[in-house]
């Protein structure tokens, strides 16, 4: 009986890397799959303490800003209507439109302050939005705040 | 003169090294970038509102997630339903309960032990803690005021309201 040889082995071939591609291309998979992100999210940050008004309300704790600007805000229907300073208001009909006009009302009204030897730093912005105005549109106003220039951003809720 | 032949082309396997160079930076960029079993405690049936501006929060140690969607008007006022990440997991968490008679505000104490620390929850004190808002574009204010009036008894420095970035 003839007893056969082993294979030639082929020197010059290499490992076999097909397994490792196996195994590297699940872990691929399987990163792809499970991870999270997060891009698609953000945040519009507040560092201004809530302003508390009516009765028995506690009394804010001091930042050591003097100049408050009070936005009043309210709704009607899904629109929203701003108030504040020296312009009348701004209502969101168009809301591409009425956040042009409110960022560019909000900027003209912090240029005031700046020519009034006022600092950004120094001017604390309160949203007091009625109890229907949604979170949306309370949003879009702090956004447009921020947008003109205004860094601390509070809100203020009557008790 | 004498000349060179060129060398006999090898039918043998095709050369994977550049594919496992391609696949191995991926890995490695996929280990570095993705959140792998992170839960926030954000809900994620909740239709946030959309903002153009808007920062990223590094460090989200230092934050707890409310979720807030509208609730019941109730004799007491407005009732926001607001759930955060517990040792049990997503749960309620009351602005109002009444226990054994006593009038508690359960949401108060859990932003006060995360700010002040406390040992038995295994939480440190931590000055710049930050509360996340997750709140449904249509939550009105009503209900969200008592959310905020409690961020604000609890002495929390830092709000933030999570929003989408635009498509």
């Amino acid at each position: 009986m003839r007893i056969q040889g082993a294979k030639k082995i082929h020197y010059d071939s290499g490992p076999n890397m097909i397994p490792l591609v196996d195994i590297v291309m699940v872990i691929l998979l399987f990163l792809m799959m499970t991870g999270t992100f997060g891009a698609a999210e953000h945040f519009l940050i507040s560092d201004v303490p809530v302003q508390v008004k009516g009765a028995g309300a506690m009394p804010t704790p001091s930042l050591g800003v003097p100049t408050e600007f009070s936005i009043k805000l309210s709704q009607e229907g899904r629109y929203y209507i701003a108030k504040a300073g020296h312009f009348a208001s701004v209502k969101n009909t168009d809301s591409a439109k009425a956040y042009a006009q409110l960022r560019g009302d909000l900027a003209a009204q912090l240029q005031n302050f700046i020519a009034a030897g006022i600092k950004a730093d120094d001017i604390r912005v309160i949203i007091s939005p009625t109890s229907s105005v949604n979170l949306e549109n309370l949003l879009t106003v702090m956004e447009a705040a921020q947008d003109a220039g205004f860094r601390k951003i509070g809100f203020g809720v009557n008790q | 003169m004498r000349t060179h032949r060129m060398p006999d082309v090898k039918e043998g396997n095709v050369n994977v090294t550049p594919l496992i160079d391609v696949v191995m930076c991926l890995i490695i960029f996929f280990m570095l970038v993705a959140k792998i079993g992170i839960n926030t405690g954000a809900d994620k049936n909740i239709d946030i509102p959309t903002s153009i501006l808007g920062t990223d929060i590094k460090d989200l140690g230092n934050t707890l997630t409310l979720n807030v969607v509208n609730g019941p008007v109730g004799l007491g006022g407005a009732q926001p339903i607001v759930t955060a990440l517990t040792k049990e997991g997503l749960a309620e968490i009351k602005l109002r309960q009444e226990i054994g008679g006593k009038m508690m505000t359960p949401l108060r104490d859990v932003l006060v032990r995360y700010r002040e620390g406390d040992p038995a929850y295994g939480l440190a004190p931590n000055p710049d803690f930050k509360v996340i808002i997750r709140g449904d574009k249509s939550l009105t204010y009503q209900f969200l005021a008592p959310v905020l009036l409690e961020c604000n008894l609890a002495h929390v420095k830092s709000l933030a309201f999570n929003t989408k970035k635009p498509e």
